[in-house]
């Protein structure tokens, strides 16, 4: 970091740079070739990183490229892919022949590697993110926030609003027209209280807005909102879910008297009876700890109302454009079909950047009466204390088992924190997404979960990559070793003793998840053969008779994606929809677009989509172009989010493409005097088969978009839209094999060994999918180890959450097996999610595998040293006492 | 987040940034290689009327190997000096904090002196020259000044300079050289700050007894500080004796005061600061050649 006034006189060379002159910098053609970029957010420092780290060090190694670029965050990649583009680029070119070449070989184009169409405007720096948008007459929004978790606050702008360059400055009173921000999902029983557009008269959580200043330039609007006088009046504070639903507590919300936001209760019963006849009964307790997700680009609303039109246009980065536009139209009392809603890049979403907040509410307020854009950045302060966080339970957990390790029952009691106030989906998250899929993979015959819910002074919890789904993950596959552990037998006979086995599925577990294909077994012994699980075990011991502390962790973990089904959705109060949407449409040149209402940040549905569309249509990826993230251009659809882009998104585009395909035919062959039956395409003609007759795409479409020379009822065009609404769900699933040493003295946890076996179907893109499994381990590896939103007293949460880098990354292997499901015609399941799910327990697990013998039981995320010291340190004062 | 506005000037000479300093209401703050100003500037928890920039002092970029000292000028980036021959040669400590502190990119940017200046409680290069013996001298409105680093040193993120104290170098007295040298540290893992640092400067004699030591330690310590007690303890017995080791170490940390927070508090930074020093004085005992 420097002054501009620093680089007086010298050269600077930007991402743009090493694209100029007369040859690429190799770099370019490796982060491509090896997926080297998501979301594209941090690429461009990391290049320009990178080819100073090989200026210095021409022929490094991983541990160079690690250490080197340590300076660079991304929270999208998991790093091993960027690693990898750098080694790659320090060798000579002709080494590089790996990639695909995105040639048509005749084979689908679903299922190839090919590097992403999207990347060169990432690589070149011309990504175009919110806040690269500068409009005409923009102004500037800067809000401020509540240091006090709770307390009376009296606001006064007038000082603000006579400082230069001020035009206007809000306090919650001037916006008491504004309603609150309400949740989207609201389980049935739940008492919601929205988010507050700004503090009324009271403030709950450490970084609510008391006031916003809009000025002229950023500078001023920073400055301006010092001069905002605010007086707290603090009250005592409840930050943790328990406290808050202690008799006597401090109340969030006046009403409320004993803070609960909502309950949940799942099961068949019968733990009681089980128990009675088990051979072993084990309780313990264990925490998902509160995580800040993090996304390297933080949250923007750039809100743009123009007087003339009557419309307003919302840029923002988000994952769900049309459904922000129905809640904010509602919310805002505002014509929905006068706002547009335009999400271009985005620099990683996580789920925080599906949820409706106050910022946005309050700026097309704004926007409004100014008449004027008014465009706000967030700070990394803001993104921590304002947007929503993830996680958050504290579970207690009762297993009946009989000593050969089946489990009869299990019963689960978790209360989870939604803080202060109901975020878009934050009834459902904690409690329908962790209880119905408690069971894992296992066919466990008495289950009950129930979740209690509680408002806290903190920010609001709400969907972070899987949503729920971890935590279910992390306590059904904490209690298989726990159970393993007590009884003395391999972790991996209790999970073959207990898995559902594929004679069983499609399989009901009590709690609700059904799980629809998969081959547990096979991929649990896979992923063993593949680490050499018996070595392994063999090292451990060795270590462990030297003083070493080796641990082996395993998760199995499964999780239901690709929402859903309408009926289902009504019935546990989510007003969306589970639909998505595709418009296909081939140009009279034979080239085609997309229009899908799904939305990427990262995940590469340009190509992905156009492999789909491409396999099809017979028209090569390369000519077919994605549009999304645009409410006035895209078909009403449902967004992105629980890993459904490619099972539901995918499949609308696979429909709507086939539909236009079938159009296709039906014109070549009336142009061929032949019938659609004995038509075949090759991607530039189409032929009839029996006779030597073809005419060009070109031509079909011509005749398609002028009408002349078309079949009778055909109509014009071809153009195709599809609204898929999916019939059933699918469960990815997989097998983490974790190998940890843990320093006995220190309590430090390096992780020597991680393997990620995953089954999500049929996969689009190998690369791609590879892409996902690595960030996602990064993200469930960093809850693991590092990560925290660590309130203190005060509630303030830390500056620092601590998201892995790249030399506290592992290196990650990875596998797929294949299992298509048949819940839809791709046979894809979902792969955004899955890793971030199976990554905590299987690293928890492998670090208790390391210290069990040393009398260590209890262990809570994240593993910090300290921790790890502590539970040695108690054990062993245990043992000796 | 945008500083607030100030003014910025390219002082030509060290005195010139001297008075510079001495003449403007607040001090003023000297812009070396920045990198925790600017952070400090764009939070707002710095905001100075005058920004005055060093960097286009000449001479100030230079290392110097005297017949007394090794003189490190204060514009001199963190990287540059792992790179040198003459620190490789008679202080690999000094390389080897370089090769941990920040991050490549702050290391490129930030100056050793810069960092000594800062007094950060977490530093590491403090840690570093405490134990190497290092004066900071530099220019003040009355003149030249030469400072102990243990005097510069005051508290957290404060020193003993005064308005108008311009630091010019750091200065290693080469009665150090040619002694063992180590560095230990574990670092915070979301912005690499030290948890706990030890650096270690020993003599071992022929028959493996301490002749010599001088340790400093900071991370887990409410301030950067030699290790007195330690130093004088080990002095006169085998490193090797890590029963003897442990429990000088022990005694050593039992007066201090350690810092703490939400990722290590102050006794598991005061047990992992035990642990580093164990190591790295049994670290230190075996690189003795066994013929010696």
């Amino acid at each position: 970091m420097m002054l501009a006034v620093q680089a007086d006189q010298s050269t600077i060379t930007t991402a743009a740079g090493l694209g100029a002159g007369e040859a690429l910098h190799p770099l370019l053609t490796t982060f491509h070739e090896h997926h080297a970029l998501q979301c594209g957010f941090c690429t461009p420092g990391i290049l320009c990183a990178a080819a100073d780290l090989l200026q210095q060090i021409p022929n490094p190694n991983e541990r160079d490229v690690r250490e080197g670029l340590r300076g660079n965050l991304c929270r999208c990649t998991g790093y091993q892919h960027i690693v990898e583009a750098v080694l790659d680029a320090s060798r000579p070119v002709e080494a590089n022949q790996s990639g695909d070449d995105g040639m048509s070989d005749g084979s689908p184009w679903k299922g190839r590697a090919l590097p992403r169409f999207e990347d060169a405007r990432f690589l070149t720096g011309r990504g175009r993110y919110v806040d690269d948008i500068v409009l005409p007459n923009q102004l500037y929004a800067v809000f401020v926030r509540s240091p006090h978790p709770y307390g009376r606050v009296q606001v006064n702008a007038a000082a603000a609003r006579s400082m230069p360059g001020v035009v206007a400055a809000y306090t919650g009173s001037d916006l008491a027209e504004l309603s609150d921000v309400p949740p989207n999902w609201v389980l049935p029983g739940t008492r919601p209280r929205g988010r507050p557009p700004m503090a009324r008269a009271s403030v709950r959580h450490v970084g609510e807005s008391v006031a916003v200043v809009v000025a002229e330039s950023l500078t001023a609007a920073v400055d301006a909102s010092e001069e905002i006088e605010t007086r707290y009046e603090a009250l005592a504070h409840v930050l943790d879910q328990r406290a808050a639903l202690a008799p006597g507590a401090p109340r969030v919300h006046e009403d409320l008297p004993d803070n609960q936001a909502t309950v949940f209760r799942v099961g068949n019963g019968g733990f009681d009876d089980a128990a009675a006849n088990a051979d072993r009964t084990i309780s313990f307790e264990l925490s998902n700890q509160r995580v800040v997700p993090y996304a390297i680009e933080p949250r923007v609303v750039n809100a743009d109302f123009n007087p003339a039109t009557g419309k307003l246009t919302l840029h923002i980065p988000q994952q769900i454009p049309h459904m922000l536009r129905r809640m904010l139209a509602s919310a805002l009392k505002f014509p929905e079909h006068k706002l547009r809603v335009l999400s271009p890049d985005v620099g990683g979403g996580f789920g925080p950047k599906m949820h409706f907040y106050p910022e946005e509410l309050v700026l097309s307020h704004i926007s409004r009466q100014l008449c004027r854009p008014v465009k706000w950045t967030e700070t990394r302060r803001e993104n921590i204390v304002a947007t929503t966080h993830g996680r958050d339970h504290v579970m207690n957990i009762d297993v009946a088992a009989q000593r050969d390790g089946t489990i009869l029952a299990l019963r689960i009691k978790s209360t989870a924190n939604v803080g202060a106030y109901l975020s878009s989906m934050g009834s459902g998250v904690p409690t329908v997404n962790v209880a119905l899929f408690a069971l894992g993979i296992y066919a466990i015959p008495h289950a009950e979960v129930l979740i209690q819910c509680a408002y806290t002074h903190t920010t609001p919890v709400d969907a972070y990559r899987g949503a729920g789904r971890p935590e279910a993950a992390y306590v059904i596959e904490r209690t298989i070793d726990r159970v393993a552990h007590e009884l003395g037998l391999d972790p991996v006979e209790v999970r073959l003793r207990n898995m559902v086995r594929p004679e069983q599925l499609p399989y009901q577990q009590p709690v609700g998840a059904l799980l629809d294909s998969g081959q547990y077994a096979l991929a649990l012994r896979d992923a063993l053969g593949k680490v050499d699980y018996t070595k392994l075990r063999r090292e451990q011991a060795e270590a462990r008779s030297s003083g070493r502390l080796l641990g082996i962790g395993l998760a199995t973990y499964t999780h239901t994606v690709g929402m859903g089904m309408a009926e289902q959705l009504a019935r546990i109060g989510f007003d969306r929809g589970g639909f998505e949407s595709a418009l296909v449409r081939v140009h009279t040149d034979g080239k085609a677009t997309i229009l899908s209402g799904s939305h990427n940040h990262g995940q590469g549905h340009a190509t992905t989509f156009a492999q789909i569309a491409a396999d099809e249509l017979g028209i090569p990826p390369q000519n077919i172009e994605v549009i999304q993230g645009d409410t006035d251009a895209v078909p009403m659809g449902t967004g992105t989010f629980n890993s459904r882009s490619i099972a539901v998104g995918g499949t609308a585009v696979k429909n709507a493409a086939a539909r236009v395909a079938a159009r296709m035919r039906r014109i070549a062959a009336h142009l061929t005097q032949s019938t659609p039956e004995r038509i075949a395409f090759d991607g530039v003609l189409f032929r009839v088969t029996d006779t030597n007759a073809s005419i060009p795409l070109a031509d079909v479409a011509r005749a398609a978009w002028t009408g002349q020379n078309l079949p009778r009822d055909i109509g014009i065009g071809l153009e195709e839209t599809e609204f898929y609404h999916p019939t059933a769900m699918s469960s990815p699933y997989g097998t983490h094999v974790a190998v940890v040493e843990v320093d006995k003295e220190t309590g430090e946890v390096a992780v020597h060994r991680y393997l990620a076996l995953e089954d999500c179907g049929n996969v689009v893109n190998p690369l791609l999918a590879r892409g996902q499994l690595h960030g996602g381990i990064a993200q469930g590896l960093g809850q693991a180890l590092y990560e925290g939103a660590f309130y203190d007293a005060h509630g303030v949460p830390t500056d620092n959450p601590a998201i892995p880098r790249f030399d506290t990354t592992p290196h990650i292997e990875t596998a797929f097996m294949t299992t298509p499901t048949a819940t839809n015609p791709l046979g894809a399941k979902g792969i955004g999610e899955g890793s971030a799910v199976g990554a905590p327990p299987a690293i928890v697990n492998a670090a208790i595998d390391a210290l069990w013998h040393l009398g260590v039981r209890a262990l809570d995320m994240p593993l910090t040293p300290e921790r790890v010291f502590g539970a040695i340190h108690a054990s062993e004062g245990r043992a000796r006492g | 987040m945008i500083p607030v506005s100030f003014d910025y000037a390219r002082a030509g000479s060290l005195l010139e940034a001297a008075r510079l300093a001495a003449s403007t209401a607040d001090g003023g703050v000297i812009l070396a290689g920045g990198q925790s100003l600017l952070t400090d500037l764009k939070q707002r928890t710095k905001r100075p009327r005058l920004v005055i920039d060093i960097g286009a002092i000449p001479g100030l970029d230079t290392i110097e190997l005297g017949a007394e000292s090794l003189r490190i000028g204060a514009m001199v980036r963190q990287a540059d000096v792992a790179q040198h021959h003459a620190v490789a040669q008679h202080f690999p400590l000094l390389a080897e904090v370089a090769a941990v502190a920040a991050d490549p990119m702050v290391r490129r940017r930030g100056t050793l002196v810069g960092a000594l200046c800062e007094a950060d409680p977490a530093g590491d290069w403090v840690a570093a020259s405490l134990a190497l013996d290092g004066r900071v001298v530099g220019v003040g409105t009355s003149g030249d000044w030469e400072m102990e680093l243990s005097n510069l040193l005051r508290g957290p993120r404060q020193t003993g300079l005064r308005a108008g104290d311009v630091a010019a170098a750091v200065v290693f007295p080469l009665t150090q050289r040619h002694r063992l040298m180590r560095y230990a540290k574990v670092e915070h893992p979301a912005i690499g700050w030290s948890v706990a640092s030890v650096a270690a400067v020993v003599d071992i004699a022929a028959d493996g007894r301490c002749s010599g030591a001088a340790i400093a330690v900071s991370g887990a310590t409410a301030k950067p500080q030699r290790l007195p007690i330690l130093e004088s303890e080990l002095t006169g017995r085998p490193l090797a004796d890590q029963a003897h080791v442990g429990r000088v170490v022990d005694k050593a940390l039992a007066g201090l005061t350690f810092r703490g927070d939400y990722y290590a508090s102050e006794s598991y930074r005061a047990a992992l600061l035990a642990v580093l020093l164990r190591r790295i004085l049994a670290d230190l005992a075996g690189t003795v050649p066994e013929n010696a």
